[in-house]
């Protein structure tokens, strides 16, 4: 048998060539169909909103704060701004907290209570809008965690780290936990973080004219105002309630920018999911023809054998012998094929499933074309053979 | 019992027709060879006649067990050879019997040496018996400088010789020739009638299928056929 497989394989030396030109270019489709389409999508902007965000860096608002003029006034601003009703003004700003061995929180926010409220962030028993404040005059902190201290603290219990504000200790006592599985959404990144094992600070409570509550009142001005109004109306809005205050320059900036960009590429990632569809019926069509490309080549070099299984019939080959060489053929050219197909997949970083999908194929290939010559042989090869033309 | 024995046998084929709506059509068949019956002792040398489309090569189909009856019983050597695994089939086809037909059916990519020496190679005979076999075949009818040459590079008369060489490999003792002369000339044709009758005269069986009478007068009976039937 292996004599007769070698007679075939030699006879037809061209066409197997040609097969397995073809085979690479098929796993070629392949590697094509695998491309990953779309990614996953981040979680958008709330529709209609408009991002604004404003902060403190101003040289002449930084050097009147730091000298400590006009305390009174920006914390009038600061007031303000985050308790306009024409808009959610939503302050996160982080901070680091330190222990006496190490870092022992790894996020930590400063948040008005506006954060909570906006992202629907609830503690159990708890209300944001009395229960959450802390004294900066009087260095009384209160501090909320997130759902994964649970089982370190409870309600009630105080504990001490350095370098919040100075490099003083400072005590924190928890006022609540934060439930499980609650998230707020970066504005800029648009990821939704899960709020499990961050530490929240409030930004807003009583505040001394010294250097420590400076500084807070500096970091506190960095937040997101979301509003449905455009971003040069809110921006008019913070110049109206700078001038009503009597101070100004907060540096404001239009987000809506980022968020244009991310609209952008949203429409396109949507284009692109339209184009990637198109792509794959598309391949996926030329994957069915090439498959019967392959197919109707095995079966023709298949059949053009036939006169010479008919004389093997004769020659005292039974029929089964013969499906055990034509078997062992297409199963041959087949593996070799798919050999090939391996590795082109693998150099083109084709995945598991694309190799997978691809073995389905040549499995189906292998059926059809043995099938295909098993009725040719059954059919043809007899009558070719026998019978005189007179 | 006799060498070969036909009874009743019958091949039916099934025309299957494309179904009409609202109607059952079976498929219709075609009787090719009806109710056969025949008894051949060895040695014998028949000739069957009759027009195209009559059955002989059907006939020579059966007994060569390249076709299954539909009905009636085959016996070869007083063995039921309708009762033959695919096997024993392929053995029986392999060592006792010997093809010759109209278009010699020759692997066109193998040698001469190789055609001829096919149906060893389906057995476990070693390369240098197999030498001497083919090479003897080869002297014998004449073609031993034609052993490496490929069956494009032949004569029709020698490539009908290579046909009977390699029916004459595994020494059988039935050859069945279906149009044998069919497609040479006259005097190669001749040629080749003489050596099967040769060969008949060394105590082969032949049956030989043929339209010819000329073919057929060198058998030492005839037998007609029309319709599947022996007139």
């Amino acid at each position: 048998m292996i004599k007769e497989l070698k007679r075939l394989l030699r006879k037809n030396m061209f066409l197997y060539i040609f097969l397995l030109l073809l085979t690479s270019a098929f796993s070629f489709v392949f590697v094509l169909l695998d491309n990953p389409g779309k990614e996953d999508g981040y979680a958008g902007p709330i529709s209609g909103m408009y991002n604004t965000y404003i902060s403190s860096y101003d040289l002449s608002y930084n050097a009147y704060l730091k000298n400590g003029l006009s305390f009174d006034k920006y914390t009038d601003l600061f007031n303000s701004l985050s308790t306009y009703d024409k808009w959610e003004y939503v302050t996160q700003t982080s901070f680091p907290i330190k222990t006496d061995d190490d870092v022992f929180f790894s996020d930590n926010l400063l948040v008005t209570n506006n954060f909570f409220s906006h992202y629907g962030i609830t503690a159990e028993n708890f209300d944001f809008n009395t229960g959450f404040s802390s004294s900066y005059a009087e260095k009384t902190y209160s501090i909320v965690l997130g759902s994964d201290y649970k089982s370190m603290y409870s309600v009630g219990d105080e504990f001490t780290t350095f370098d919040f504000l100075t490099d003083e200790e400072t005590t924190f006592t928890i006022v609540a936990f934060v439930d499980k599985d609650c998230y707020y959404t970066d504005p800029y990144s648009k990821e939704k973080i899960s709020c499990d094992n961050y530490s929240f600070i409030p930004i807003l409570g009583e505040l001394a004219n010294n250097r420590d509550c400076r500084d807070l009142l500096e970091k506190s001005f960095s937040g997101f105002i979301f509003s449905e109004k455009s971003f040069f109306e809110v921006e008019k809005e913070i110049r109206f309630l700078e001038n009503e205050v009597g101070i100004g320059s907060l540096k404001v900036v239009d987000t809506d920018n980022t968020y244009r960009y991310q609209e952008w590429s949203k429409r396109y990632e949507r284009m692109s999911d339209e184009v990637y569809d198109y792509i794959n019926k598309v391949t996926w069509i030329l994957s069915i023809c090439l498959a019967l490309i392959i197919g109707f080549l095995l079966t023709s070099i298949l059949y053009k054998e036939s006169y010479t299984w008919g004389i093997y019939l004769m020659c005292g080959r039974s029929i089964s012998d013969i499906q055990k060489i034509l078997l062992s053929f297409v199963l041959s050219l087949c593996l070799i094929c798919d050999l090939v197909s391996i590795i082109v997949i693998c150099l083109s970083k084709g995945s598991l499933i694309c190799i997978a999908k691809l073995q389905f194929m040549y499995l189906v290939i292998v059926a059809i074309s043995y099938l295909a010559c098993h009725r040719v042989l059954k059919i043809n090869s007899l009558s070719l053979l026998i019978g005189g033309k007179e | 019992m006799s060498y070969i024995q036909l009874d009743n046998l019958t091949v039916e084929y099934n025309i299957i027709k494309r179904k009409r709506k609202n109607t059952d059509e079976s498929p219709s068949k075609k009787i090719a060879l009806n109710n056969i019956n025949l008894s051949l002792e060895n040695g014998d040398f028949i000739a069957i006649m009759g027009k195209s489309g009559c059955g002989k090569t059907t006939l020579l189909n059966v007994i060569g067990t390249l076709l299954k009856p539909s009905a009636g019983d085959f016996y070869y050597n007083d063995i039921l050879v309708n009762n033959l695994n695919e096997k024993a089939l392929s053995d029986y086809r392999n060592s006792e019997v010997g093809f010759v037909v109209q278009h010699y059916a020759l692997v066109d990519d193998m040698t001469v040496y190789d055609n001829i020496a096919l149906p060893l190679s389906f057995r476990h005979i070693s390369k240098k018996e197999i030498k001497e076999r083919v090479s003897s075949l080869l002297n014998k009818l004449d073609i031993s400088d034609k052993a490496l040459n490929y069956p494009f590079e032949l004569s029709g008369g020698e490539k009908q010789r290579v046909a009977i060489a390699r029916a004459l490999i595994n020494n059988p003792s039935l050859i069945l020739a279906d149009e044998p002369t069919g497609a040479l000339d006259e005097a190669t044709g001749k040629e080749v009638m003489n050596l099967l009758k040769s060969l008949n005269k060394k105590g082969i069986t032949i049956i030989l299928a043929t339209h010819d009478s000329d073919v057929a007068s060198y058998a030492n009976k005839i037998l007609r056929m029309r319709d599947g039937s022996f007139i």
